[in-house]
């Protein structure tokens, strides 16, 4: 005989020694019941008197017999919960997942769900704990190509991107001149992102006639965008090295980056 | 639902029987397991171990107590896993020291090696319980039937931790005086 025969046999005790052992303790929790709610009542006129008001949203204290009914524990914050209910049951975090519903930290729900009986003391709660909203982080996409920023955040699959147009002085057209919420904030998973892109600019042609093709081209690639050609041709009246005449003509409305032809002079025939 | 109900669904092969069970009982059935596995995936098993069976017992098992009836089931299939699972290892765990502690009551004469039965044993056991204070009675089976911690059997009997340990010590030195008194595996 050893340690494991008495343990069995002790599994086949009488059922009203078993059931004693039940009954005893509820009457001692009886006694404790008495105790804890004087403590409650004395408590109750301390907060009272301190005047501080208690919002329907309290959690509920559960009974406190042997086996109670979980109260429904959705919404409220789990280290509060956890904390308020510890003498009645063991509350776990056996989950976390994300919800734009629940705040962070707060209950989503749990196992067994509320309303079903649990043992008082000796019962551990799982819960699915939330951990608040998905946000992601916007990328810099300044300054890329629409295609490729709009294919860039559909393969990233956190967001979904909507191309706006806009002008600008500073951004190539066809590229992103921003976006909302701006590169570096935070965004809310699966959520739009306004993408404003830079729309097809119409550049007025400037005068260049009489400038030395040197300084004309400067101005007509660097700040205008456009791409300089050029034909020579004699003349009389403008010296060799000036521009004679563009094409565009001065004051003529040109896409930006688009192609122009200068005519300079090759001096006298 | 009362038990007599939820029997009848038993008897009627109610899936229902089972989901009333679990709702009445899962948790207190948990419990009893989670004492000896201190796992909760294990004795969440045990639990459903002890449905199964409870289903399968019923009928023709019409329990008196059900509650009971379901806690003898999860404790002994929780034993049963307990051991499974430290066949290979032993030591650690509030359930080893349950043992441990109850190896004292085992009579220390070298050649008592020979088994009793163990519907003998079951019955020195009952009459043990019956000679004993309802209160070392119920200390005694908190900690050997339900293999709660002697701090669980303070708290819920009002006692201090200390108590509990001689109670459970005097219990224990009885019980051995009783099998080397009736000559249990001498």
């Amino acid at each position: 005989m050893n340690a494991v025969n008495i343990f069995e046999a002790i599994g086949f005790a009488d059922e009203k020694y078993l059931l004693h052992s039940e009954r005893m303790e509820t009457r001692k929790r009886k006694i404790a019941k008495k105790l804890s709610a004087f403590v409650c009542a004395a408590a109750c006129l301390c907060i009272a008197a301190a005047g501080i008001s208690l919002s329907s949203e309290k959690l509920v204290s559960p009974s406190p017999d042997r086996v109670s009914v979980l109260p429904d524990l959705r919404g409220y914050d789990f280290r509060e919960a956890r904390t308020y209910y510890a003498e009645y049951f063991d509350l776990a975090a056996a989950q976390r997942e994300y919800s734009s519903e629940y705040p962070e930290g707060t209950i989503i729900d749990t196992f067994p769900p509320a309303g079903r009986d649990y043992l008082v003391g000796r019962t551990t709660v799982k819960c699915n704990v939330s951990l608040g909203a998905r946000t992601v982080t916007v990328p810099d996409i300044t300054g890329i190509d629409a295609d490729r920023a709009k294919e860039f955040i559909l393969s990233l699959g956190e967001l979904k991107p909507i191309i706006t147009f806009d002008n600008s002085d500073t951004v190539p057209e066809g590229c992103v001149i921003s976006t909302f919420p701006a590169a570096g904030d935070k965004a809310l998973y699966g959520s739009e992102i306004y993408i404003k892109v830079c729309k097809e600019k119409e550049v007025t042609f400037p005068d260049v006639t009489g400038m030395k093709y040197e300084s004309a081209k400067i101005i007509l690639e660097e700040y205008c965008g456009y791409t300089v050609g050029v034909v020579f041709e004699n003349s009389d009246d403008f010296e060799k090295g000036t521009v004679i005449s563009s094409a565009p003509a001065p004051g003529e409305k040109t896409r930006y980056g688009s192609a122009v032809k200068l005519t300079v002079s090759s001096g006298k025939e | 639902m009362d038990d007599s109900a939820i029997i009848g669904l038993y008897w009627d092969r109610d899936g229902e029987a089972i989901a009333e069970t679990d709702k009445k009982y899962g948790a207190y059935c948990f419990a009893v397991a989670d004492n000896i596995l201190h796992d909760k995936q294990d004795s969440e098993e045990c639990v459903n171990d002890t449905f199964l069976k409870a289903w399968n017992a019923m009928p023709p098992e019409r329990p008196c107590r059900l509650k009971l009836f379901l806690a003898k089931i999860t404790r002994s299939l929780s034993f049963d896993k307990y051991r499974a699972r430290n066949a290979a290892k032993r030591g650690g765990g509030e359930f080893t020291a349950v043992l441990e502690e109850l190896e004292e009551c085992v009579p220390g004469i070298s050649d008592t090696e020979k088994e009793i039965e163990a519907k003998e044993l079951q019955d020195m056991i009952n009459s043990f319980l019956s000679a004993l204070p309802s209160r070392e009675r119920d200390i005694f089976l908190r900690r050997y039937f339900y293999s709660e911690t002697t701090g669980m059997i303070a708290k819920r009997y009002l006692i201090k931790e200390s108590n509990v340990l001689v109670i459970l010590s005097r219990t224990r030195k009885k019980l051995r005086a009783k099998l080397e008194k009736e000559g249990c595996g001498i």
